[in-house]
């Protein structure tokens, strides 16, 4: 019972570390968006 | 296409949702590893996706080197980056998943090591793609996604050619392989999920990478036009 219980901390572990990884690469896409939008309008306002 | 997008974003939201249900609570636990086998249904999708995804890469870096587009160029970025984020899944909850089962971390054996290759020839990639300057980076980049993705079929066999650690393949593993049809279901509804995942992810890359270019030009474009107005 108690080896069965550690296992299931390997596999929530896994599951977390997948969703932080989509959602880090996912904030990563946002946040270049958000940059370039930004330089975008500071080169049209040159 | 935002409308679009944004319908393609809730229907990719909603298929990740019952993937995770058909992993973690309706596909039967297994019988000899217990529940954290269930890692399985991410591990194994998350391999196939990013395989799809060097494969991508491969023919759009094909298709720049004969036509030099930058559309294909994009998509080989785009490909390759979101690649990279599921082989980083992979060679994570592979580790995560031995380790109660093996009794060990890691191993180097052909399946294990060839996809760590695979992931380090992609890593060099997007170095390459970000660090490089110049012209030919693209083609560079191009030779590369075309050499490095040799490595794709090597690690798909490499459990059929060598003798590992690795379990033997689910599909096309000869006798006493398989799985079993609930189990097929959480797979299944988990590869596509993780595919539209993907689709989403490339989608907004390559725009960005279209963008990246077009920005580019128009930097360039107006340090020319600053120094033109300059030299009169």
């Amino acid at each position: 019972m108690n080896g069965a219980a550690n296992n299931n901390a390997y596999l929530y572990a896994a599951y977390i570390v997948v969703w932080v990884i989509h959602c880090v690469y996912a904030f990563s896409l946002i946040s270049r968006s958000k940059r370039m939008k930004r330089e975008t309008r500071e080169l049209n306002r040159r | 296409m935002k409308t679009l997008f944004n319908a393609l974003a809730v229907f990719t939201a909603l298929l990740l949702g019952y993937g995770f249900c058909q992993a973690m609570y309706v596909a039967p636990t297994e019988a000899t590893m217990g529940d954290v086998q269930r890692i399985f249904y991410y591990h194994l999708p998350s391999a196939w996706v990013a395989f799809l995804l060097f494969f991508v890469n491969f023919l759009a870096s094909v298709w720049y080197l004969v036509r030099r587009t930058i559309g294909a160029d994009a998509l080989a970025l785009a490909s390759a980056e979101v690649g990279v984020s599921f082989c980083t899944i992979v060679l994570i909850t592979g580790p995560i998943w031995a380790r109660p089962i093996w009794g060990i971390w890691w191993t180097w054996d052909a399946r294990l090591t060839s996809t760590l290759v695979l992931w380090l020839i992609y890593v060099s990639y997007l170095v390459l793609r970000h660090y490089a300057t110049g012209g030919q980076v693209p083609v560079l980049a191009a030779a590369l996604g075309i050499f490095g993705f040799l490595d794709v079929p090597i690690v798909y066999m490499a459990i059929r050619w060598f003798r590992t650690q690795h379990p033997q393949p689910v599909i096309g593993g000869g006798q006493g392989s398989g799985l079993d049809p609930t189990m097929w279901h959480a797979v299944l509804w988990n590869l596509a999920a993780f595919s539209m995942l993907a689709l989403m992810f490339v989608w907004v890359r390559y725009r960005q990478a279209l963008a990246e270019h077009a920005l580019e030009e128009a930097h360039a474009q107006a340090s020319l036009d600053y120094e033109t107005e300059g030299a009169q």
